[in-house]
C-alpha cells in the first residue's frame, strides 16, 4: 500500500513539474518577434524525470504532457508531442549510462536531447504549414533551453526534494 | 526505459508495453495530422487548455511581470531628462494634430449628416491583459485574458494603442488566443497612403512583415502609411498597421506601429450594428472631442418622415472608425 502512495507521489510531482514548467514557458515577459527567447521549461522537466524517475516518465506520460505543451503555447497539435516521443524512444538507450554520470555530461545529454526535439519540432511544423519556418529562433530558443537546464535540475532536486523519495518503478 | 517501463516482468507484459508506445506513438501521428489541417475536432481542447491555463500563467507571471516592470522603471528613472524633453515635444506636436483631428472630424460628420450616410459598422472596445506568449520559436501569439463571455468573436481585432496587432483565432470561455500580424500564418489586405495601393500584408515570424502582391508595384516608397484594407472583410477600413520600412533583398518590409516588447494591456475592436445619422439632426463637437446629435424640435408628422432615428440617437455617432474613438 505505501508502495502504491509513493508511486502515485512521484506521479504526481512528475506531471505537476512537467506542466508547471509549460505553463512558465508560456509566461508572457516579452512578446513578439523582438522577445528575449525562453526556454521550454517543459522539454528540460521531461528529460530531468526521464533521468531520475524513469518509472514515472512512460509512454502515455510524455503524450500529455506534449500535447498540453502544443495546445497551451499554440503550436501545431502533436507536432511537440512527436518530437518529445520520438526524442525520447531514439534516445532510450542513452538515459541508464547518462544517470550514472557527472552533472556535465547529463548536460551535455540534454544538449542533445533539446537538440533533436527542436529539430524534429521545425521539421513537423514546417511540413504541417508547408513552408520553411525561421531557423534563427528555434536555434535561439534551444540553445537558452540547454543554457537553463542546470537551474532547472537544481530547482528540482531542491525544491522536490527528488533525493529523499526511493528510486522505484512504477 | 520509457516502454520498458510499461512492462518489465515477462514476454507478455514487454509485448503489451510496446504496444502501448506503439498506439500511442500512432496516437501521436493521428493529432498531428489532424493539427496540420486544422481539423475542428481539436477546438474544444483548445478552447479547455486555454480556459485552464490562462489564470494560473496569469498568476505564475504576476511577480516575473513586477521585476520586469521594475527594471524598466528603473531604466527609464536613469534617463529621465531626456524623457521629459522628448514628451513635452510630443505634447506640442500631439496638440496641434489634435486640432486639426476635430475639425476634420465635425466636418466630416456634418458633411455625413447632409448626405443621409448610412456610417460604416461603428465598435465598442474591450480592454484585456496579455497572459501569455507562445513561448515557442514557431508562432507569435499571445492569450488575453477575454473570452466569449465577454463577448470576444473568432476573428476579432486585437490593437494596442493604437495600431492593429493582430485577430482573434482560438476561443475560450475567458481567454482567447490572438495570432499576430508578425506571425508567419498572418496574411492581411492592406492598402498603402499615400497612393492608395493594395497589398497583402505577410508574416514570416521576424519583425518586420513583407508585403507582397502590390496594384501598383513600382510605386512603393519608404515611410508609406499601411493601413488595413478590408478586403477579405476580417479587419476593419483604415487601422493603422505600421509604415514601409526597407527593402531589403528585393522584399518590401513593414515597420509595425505597435510595440510588442510593451505590450501588457490589449483593445478588442468588437463591431457592432449599422447606424445611421438622422438628417435633421445638429452635430456638435463637444469639448473631449466626441461628436454628439441633438434633434430639433418638429411636428410629429414631420419626426416620423426620417429614418433611422432611433438607431443615431445619443452619443453613438462618436465613432465611425476604430481610430476616430482615440
Amino acid at each position: 500500500m505505501k508502495a502504491f502512495w509513493i508511486s502515485a507521489w512521484t506521479v504526481f510531482l512528475v506531471l505537476a513539474s512537467s506542466l508547471a514548467g509549460i505553463l512558465l514557458s508560456h509566461v508572457a515577459l516579452g512578446v513578439g518577434p523582438d522577445s528575449t527567447p525562453w526556454p521550454r521549461f517543459g522539454v528540460a522537466v521531461v528529460f530531468f524525470w526521464l533521468l531520475h524517475r524513469p518509472g514515472a516518465m512512460t509512454v502515455p506520460m510524455i503524450f500529455a504532457i506534449g500535447l498540453v505543451q502544443d495546445l497551451v503555447l499554440g503550436e501545431v497539435p502533436g507536432a511537440g508531442v512527436l518530437a518529445l516521443l520520438a526524442t525520447a524512444l531514439l534516445l532510450d538507450r542513452m538515459f541508464p549510462t547518462l544517470r550514472t554520470l557527472p552533472l556535465g555530461w547529463r548536460w551535455l545529454g540534454f544538449g542533445a536531447f533539446a537538440g533533436m526535439v527542436c529539430a524534429i519540432d521545425w521539421t513537423l511544423t514546417s511540413a504541417a504549414r508547408l513552408a520553411m519556418q525561421p531557423l534563427d529562433l528555434v536555434v535561439s530558443q534551444g540553445a537558452v533551453t540547454i543554457v537553463a537546464y542546470p537551474l532547472v535540475s537544481i530547482a528540482l532536486r531542491q525544491v522536490l526534494r527528488v533525493g529523499r523519495t526511493p528510486r522505484r518503478a512504477l | 526505459m520509457v516502454t520498458r517501463n510499461l512492462g518489465t516482468r515477462n514476454g507478455f507484459w514487454r509485448l503489451v508495453g510496446r504496444g502501448v508506445g506503439v498506439g500511442f506513438l500512432l496516437a501521436a501521428v493521428a493529432v498531428y495530422i489532424l493539427g496540420a489541417t486544422s481539423d475542428p475536432r481539436l477546438e474544444p481542447l483548445r478552447e479547455a487548455a486555454l480556459d485552464l491555463s490562462s489564470p494560473v500563467t496569469a498568476a505564475l507571471g504576476a511577480p516575473l511581470r513586477t521585476v520586469r516592470r521594475g527594471v524598466a522603471d528603473a531604466r527609464e528613472f536613469l534617463d529621465m531628462a531626456a524623457y521629459n524633453r522628448q514628451l513635452r515635444e510630443d505634447i506640442v506636436s500631439l496638440s496641434r494634430w489634435r486640432e486639426v483631428a476635430l475639425r476634420l472630424e465635425a466636418e466630416n460628420a456634418q458633411l455625413r449628416a447632409l448626405n443621409k450616410v448610412t456610417l460604416a459598422p461603428r465598435f465598442d472596445y474591450i480592454t484585456a491583459q496579455v497572459v501569455g506568449n507562445s513561448g515557442g520559436a514557431f508562432t507569435q501569439t499571445i492569450t488575453i485574458n477575454a473570452g466569449r463571455a465577454q463577448g470576444v468573436r473568432p476573428g476579432t481585432v486585437v490593437m494596442d494603442g493604437t495600431a492593429a496587432i493582430g485577430r482573434v483565432v482560438a476561443l475560450g470561455e475567458n481567454a482567447a488566443q490572438v495570432v499576430l500580424v508578425t506571425d508567419a500564418s498572418s496574411r492581411i489586405p492592406v492598402v498603402l497612403k499615400p497612393g492608395d495601393i493594395r497589398a497583402l500584408l505577410i508574416g514570416d515570424n521576424t519583425d518586420r512583415p513583407k508585403l507582397q502582391f502590390f496594384s501598383q508595384p513600382g510605386q512603393v516608397n519608404k515611410g508609406q502609411r499601411v493601413l488595413t484594407s478590408n478586403h477579405g472583410g476580417v479587419f476593419p477600413k483604415g487601422l493603422p498597421l505600421g509604415e514601409v520600412d526597407a527593402l531589403v533583398e528585393n522584399v518590401v518590409r513593414v515597420a509595425p506601429s505597435a510595440d510588442f516588447a510593451q505590450l501588457e494591456f490589449v483593445r478588442l475592436v468588437i463591431e457592432r450594428v449599422d447606424l445611421t445619422i438622422d438628417s435633421d439632426a445638429v452635430l456638435i463637437v463637444r469639448a473631449d472631442g466626441r461628436v454628439e446629435q441633438e434633434r430639433p424640435a418638429r411636428a410629429p408628422e414631420a419626426a416620423g418622415s426620417s429614418f433611422g432615428s432611433e438607431a443615431a440617437s445619443g452619443e453613438d455617432t462618436d465613432a465611425d472608425a476604430p481610430e476616430a474613438a482615440e
